[in-house]
């Protein structure tokens, strides 16, 4: 071993400390004059520093959350960090889809933190499943299924600021309900109010807004209607109802219905009350001609 | 890339058979080898008389037409991009052929940068130094022309001949790299 080769390991030696003391290693090259052996073991030495500088510069910047900085490529020392890189990016991925609203993200493959993290999406699920039953029942009449008074106001307050006139209004009312809670029982009652608003539901469009705003009391919305379309929404309703009590003859049902129509948002509470006099009016001229046919000879 | 021939191949997903009917105690799985005794000998085949860069192209194509066929009949592609993925991950899981993951998706430029792990193509392949998951870049590129109707691009950037652990496609639509 001549004097060059003895420096060069004396070099090598201090840049292992330094390395050992967790410090960057400045490259090492042999001086001239080492001998074969050792020149042969200086370039591998060499190739050794510059992978573990890599590994070291990519270990401090995952350390740091920085998940920018891309490997030096072809450096297998640094495989096991590029993998939890590669982890750590499809994570960041998926919790910004998370955020976004989507909480079918699973994970996989990473061991406890697979579990926990999908524990947390179901614990994030179930609470939103429990926000959405807080709204629409906030919003939904428990016994119908129909909108309620609440969410028919925060329509109403809507069309306020809306410009697609004309929009009809129909009260629809179920005529005899507290007889037949007082001889039947409230069951029945209950049966007619679901049968009453069934018939409402299907006699206009999907689009329009059919809510129970009483016992026996509903509403609904016809957007982009007019008096004329309204009226064939009444007909449409008499018609589904026949239907209904052609059907089931031991529990019939009989709404009294009421139109009217507001051509400006300024019509509307006027609207709602020329409704609600159109189907009290139906109402009597109903119980008139029940009457009529009761007071018939037979 | 869009293979010249564009859709106007004559493979239909058909082809493939009626495997339940066909292997009623073989069942429809076979071993990780078998596939790659058949990949990687064509491969082969083709090299031997046209080149590696053809071998390489002709897989490419095939790949594409995989990938379309695949998004055409296992994928719903009326989903949002999100859920696409996912459900992307899930077959791809599902079928063994690898697990996908996300490092970068930008759903505006159409760019993503994806990783394969335990792929079918080249998992525990011994070093060469070069990428080898041709086949499975035009997959990728004909899975997302069908879902979106545009050439991509999609180029294997790492790969378990190079010495990675995981395979790593860089995607693109082709018009970015046009400009």
């Amino acid at each position: 071993m001549n004097e060059a080769d003895l420096r060069y390991l004396k070099a090598a030696a201090g840049r292992i400390d330094t390395l050992l003391a967790a410090r960057a290693a400045t490259p090492l090259l042999p001086d001239e004059g080492v001998s074969p052996e050792l020149l042969t073991f200086s370039e591998r030495f060499a190739r050794l520093l510059e992978a573990l500088d890599a590994l070291r510069q990519f270990s401090i910047a995952l350390a740091n959350g920085n998940l920018a900085q891309d490997p030096q490529p072809g450096i297998h020392l640094l495989d096991p960090l590029k993998h939890l890189q590669s982890s750590l990016r499809h994570l960041t991925w998926q919790t910004q889809q998370v955020a976004a609203g989507d909480l079918d993200q699973q994970v996989d493959f990473l061991g406890e933190f697979s579990s926990a993290f999908n524990q947390m999406i179901a614990a994030l699920r179930e609470k939103r499943a429990a926000e959405e039953k807080v709204r629409y029942l906030g919003t939904h009449d428990a016994l119908t299924g129909l909108y309620n008074r609440t969410y028919f106001n925060e329509q109403i307050d809507q069309l306020r600021e809306a410009r697609d006139y004309p929009v009809s209004l129909m009260i629809a009312d179920l005529d005899g309900l507290k007889t037949v809670n007082d001889t039947r029982g409230h069951l029945v009652g209950d049966l007619l109010i679901k049968r009453a608003a069934q018939v409402l539901q299907h006699g206009v469009r999907p689009a329009d807004v059919v809510a129970r705003i009483g016992g026996d009391e509903f509403v609904i919305i016809l957007y982009s209607t007019d008096q004329a379309a309204a009226q064939a929404a009444i007909t449409q309703i008499r018609a589904m109802m026949d239907a209904y009590n052609q059907r089931d003859r031991e529990f019939p049902i009989s709404l009294s219905l009421g139109t009217s129509t507001a051509m400006t948002h300024h019509a509307l509470e006027e609207a709602l009350r020329r409704a609600d006099e159109a189907m009290y009016r139906d109402k009597l001229q109903r119980k008139a001609q029940i009457r009529q046919v009761d007071l018939r000879p037979r | 890339m869009i293979p010249s021939f564009g859709e106007n191949y004559r493979f239909q997903w058909e082809d493939l058979g009626d495997i339940e009917l066909g292997r009623p105690n073989l069942g429809p799985q076979l071993p990780v080898t078998v596939y790659r005794l058949a990949q990687y000998t064509l491969r082969e085949a083709i090299a031997q008389r046209y080149g590696d860069d053809t071998a390489g192209d002709l897989l490419r194509d095939a790949g594409w037409i995989a990938g379309r066929e695949f998004c055409l009949h296992v994928l719903d592609r009326n989903q949002p991009l999100t859920a696409f993925i996912a459900q992307l991950q899930t077959r791809l899981r599902d079928l063994g052929i690898g697990v996908l993951r996300v490092e970068r998706a930008d759903p505006e430029s159409l760019t993503f940068l994806l990783t394969v792990s335990e792929d079918l193509d080249c998992s525990g392949l011994p070093i060469t130094g070069t990428t080898v998951c041709d086949y499975d870049e035009g997959f990728f590129a004909g899975l997302l022309y069908a879902y979106t109707g545009q050439s991509f691009s999609a180029r294997e950037i790492d790969c378990w001949t190079t010495g990675d652990r995981t395979c790593r496609f860089d995607i693109k639509l082709e018009q970015l790299l046009a400009a």
